[in-house]
């Protein structure tokens, strides 16, 4: 079995076989069906979206070019990232945010700050899609600015943009949350 | 990175972690055709385009029907047994209520959707099943279930009487929270809920899908978490419950009428539903065969023009949508899916498409809030859209634009190259071509469709579309100002060609409407 980097060189000259595929994408997997996940916030579209992905991916190896710098990460994830938002055009966009998971063991980590943290999810699940998919590609994908700016065809400046709003509306749920402690609100969730 | 960058990376990274990965099919050689070759396109995706068919916003509708046929009654007690795995206990309530109150106290009114308002009034089923562990009682409230939904109330107390949070349930992973038939076969894939923080009341909704099978009269709601924030313990619950009253007053009609748009698509209006908390309509659409053979060259026109090969052969049959209404009446919208400056729902709560084949045949389960106003109802078919190939090609000198921007007609519509200016980012460099249209009759241009090259036929990517609704012109033609995000142009060309190869078009040359057969 080839090792990743040398994958990463066959595509270039147009090598890769069934195997090296899967061992191409296999360490990605995760990232990007997580990445649709959060996204589309529905398990079935995301991993249709990641399927659609794969193929997509292995008819078109030949216009990944490592030459221009590009990772396969990035250019995997971009693919994935925009099925995963024709699949948020073709349905309705869910209005509901997730179900929180409380999974943690860590005694220090407090309802108070779990609570926090719900807001920042509501926050994100409440903004437009276009902020939503910078933010998760940002800060869960661990993608640069310039890389999320070529995944989504648009400027830097806009990407950063996108970013600061996306900022100001999560600080914006969360001093809600803290200064209106005794209001009624409504929530929602789902995990459908 | 700030601390409130740390915690929004930590709560995606925490949410994320927690889906485990499905099993995906690797694609072979075999399994998937091989990418064509010859003219390099560069087109690219982005979520930037005009108006795609399925982008849409839900705007309710507000106010109450009321048909007779859901009196205001709420039930007591109904009788069924609900199990809990410790200090259970039922308390079935001593007598039927039908006030406001009672059903404020069950469900929280003001609080969800107007479906479920309407029909807690008949068919809400006062539980009070209730488990207690560690001092801390989860109390299933009530329950409203129809073939369309199930909707649940909760609340959690402590020993003294005092409610807990309710959101509390749903923080654990290693729970259980279900509905299913008798035999325990699960009904839903899963669930979505809410909170009432002034009430302190938690809710659960399941969606109940016809494709997956026929209602059971019969439904359990099954409860079982083992942590109530840092509490840990055993609450167990199995509530069954009846659908059965909920079915008889639920009324699906057949429709079946049928239309063929001059386009050639087929358009049933199959059913109608009318359940105490939504009314479905059930279209199928799908192309004649005489459409299909003007798709099929659809598709070789439109074929290879994206860098996504798998993308065009389908785009044709399946990119298309319905603009209609639902009117009272009075002539009045009740509910509609209708393009403004964007494509917009009223009254829809849930829409539910399902492809039958990869030619554009779907079935489309549409969920709406009971209509409001008067009947009888009808609906009414405005437009469709539909992808189709275009031909348009502009020559133009950028550095003449600023003095003189380059204006064509194309069918009607009128397109303005206004600039091409070099935009600078950090790592990347760009370009912006900046675009100015008057639709007559198309309704949204995916940016990938686009292509620029210069004299000596290099192509530059284009790498996504910002677009802005800006009002009408003298003819009543919709202006959208457009930029193109060109890339790799380090020098700006003398002369530059600009060529279109599909378009969205709407066509509101249909004429259909069908009173539909609701109380």
């Amino acid at each position: 079995m080839k090792e990743g980097k040398e994958v990463e060189l066959s595509i270039a000259s147009r090598k890769i076989d069934s195997a090296s595929f899967e061992q191409l994408v296999r360490p990605h997997l995760a990232m990007a069906y997580r990445t649709a996940c959060l996204i589309i916030r529905d398990r079935q579209l995301a991993q249709d979206a990641v399927q659609e992905a794969l193929v997509e991916v292995y008819q078109s190896l030949e216009r990944f070019d490592p030459e221009r710098g590009r990772s396969f990460r990035a250019w995997f994830a971009k693919i994935v990232t925009h099925r995963a938002l024709n699949a948020v055009r073709r349905f309705k966009p869910v209005d509901e945010y997730q179900e929180w998971p409380d999974e943690s063991t860590n005694p220090l980590d407090s309802i108070i700050e779990r609570e926090e943290q719900q807001q920042i999810w509501k926050a994100i699940c409440g903004m437009k899609v276009k902020h939503r998919t910078v933010v998760i590609l940002f800060y869960y994908g661990d993608f640069s600015v310039a890389e999320i700016a070529e995944m989504l065809g648009v400027f830097e400046g806009t990407v950063k943009s996108r970013l600061h709003h996306a900022r100001k509306l999560i600080g914006t749920e969360l001093r809600k949350h803290d200064d209106t402690p005794h209001l009624s609100k409504v929530g929602v969730s789902t995990n459908d | 990175m700030t601390d409130r960058d740390q915690e929004i990376s930590a709560v995606l990274h925490r949410l994320a972690e927690r889906e485990e990965i499905p099993d995906f099919v690797m694609p072979t050689a075999a399994s998937a055709p091989k990418p064509r070759r010859g003219k390099r396109h560069w087109y690219r995706w982005s979520s930037l385009s005009i108006a795609t068919a399925g982008a849409v916003l839900f705007a309710a509708g507000v106010g109450t029907y009321v048909s007779p046929d859901f009196a205001a009654q709420v039930r007591s007690w109904t009788g069924q047994t609900a199990q809990g795995a410790n200090s259970h206990k039922e308390n079935p309530s001593s007598n039927a209520q039908s006030s406001k109150e009672t059903i404020q106290a069950l469900f929280g009114m003001g609080n969800v959707d107007r479906g479920i308002e309407r029909a807690m009034r008949g068919y809400a089923q006062k539980i009070n099943a209730s488990v207690t562990d560690q001092g801390i009682t989860l109390e299933v409230i009530a329950i409203l279930a129809d073939p369309t939904r199930v909707f649940v109330s909760y609340q959690i107390k402590k020993e003294d009487g005092s409610l807990l949070d309710p959101k509390l349930i749903r923080k654990t992973l290693d729970k259980v929270i279900a509905l299913t038939d008798d035999t325990n076969q699960r009904l839903t894939n899963g669930h979505g809920g809410g909170w009432d923080e002034k009430n302190m009341i938690g809710y659960l909704q399941f969606s109940v899908e016809e494709e997956q099978g026929p209602v059971p009269e019969r439904m359990k709601l099954l409860i079982d978490v083992n942590k109530m924030g840092e509490v840990e313990g055993n609450w167990k619950l199995e509530v069954p419950f009846s659908v059965k009253e909920a079915m008889a007053a639920t009324r699906i009609s057949q429709v079946e009428k049928e239309y063929t748009t001059p386009q050639g698509l087929q358009i049933a209006l199959r059913t109608v539903t009318e359940a105490p908390s939504a009314t479905v309509l059930r279209l199928e659409t799908k192309w004649d065969e005489a459409a299909k053979k003007r798709l099929a060259q659809y598709s070789r026109d439109m074929t290879g023009k994206t860098q996504n090969h798998d993308y065009a052969p389908f785009v044709p049959y399946q990119q298309y949508q319905l603009e209609y209404r639902i009117l009272d009446k009075d002539g009045r919208d009740v509910a509609a899916y209708q393009q403004k400056d964007k494509f917009l729902e009223q009254g829809v709560l849930k829409e539910g498409r399902v492809s039958r084949d990869q030619y554009g045949h779907f079935i489309w389960n549409t969920a709406y809030v009971p209509f409001e106003g008067s009947g009888p109802f009808t609906f009414v078919l405005d437009a469709v859209h539909v992808a189709e190939p275009a031909a348009l090609t502009i020559d133009f000198h950028p550095e003449k634009l600023s003095a003189e921007p380059k204006r064509v007609e194309y069918e009607g519509n009128g397109i303005t190259v206004k600039s091409l200016q070099k935009q600078q980012g950090q790592t990347s460099q760009s370009t912006a071509l900046e675009l100015e249209m008057a639709f007559r009759d198309i309704s949204a241009i995916e940016h990938v469709w686009w292509e620029i090259t210069d004299q000596s036929g290099k192509s530059y990517p284009i790498n996504g579309a910002a677009f802005d609704s800006v009002g009408e012109d003298s003819q009543g033609r919709k202006i959208v100002r457009m930029t193109l995000n060109v890339e790799e142009m380090e020098q700006i060309p003398q002369q530059l060609t600009l060529s279109l190869s599909a378009v969205t078009k709407r066509y509101a040359d249909v004429q259909w409407s069908v009173d539909l057969p609701l109380k």
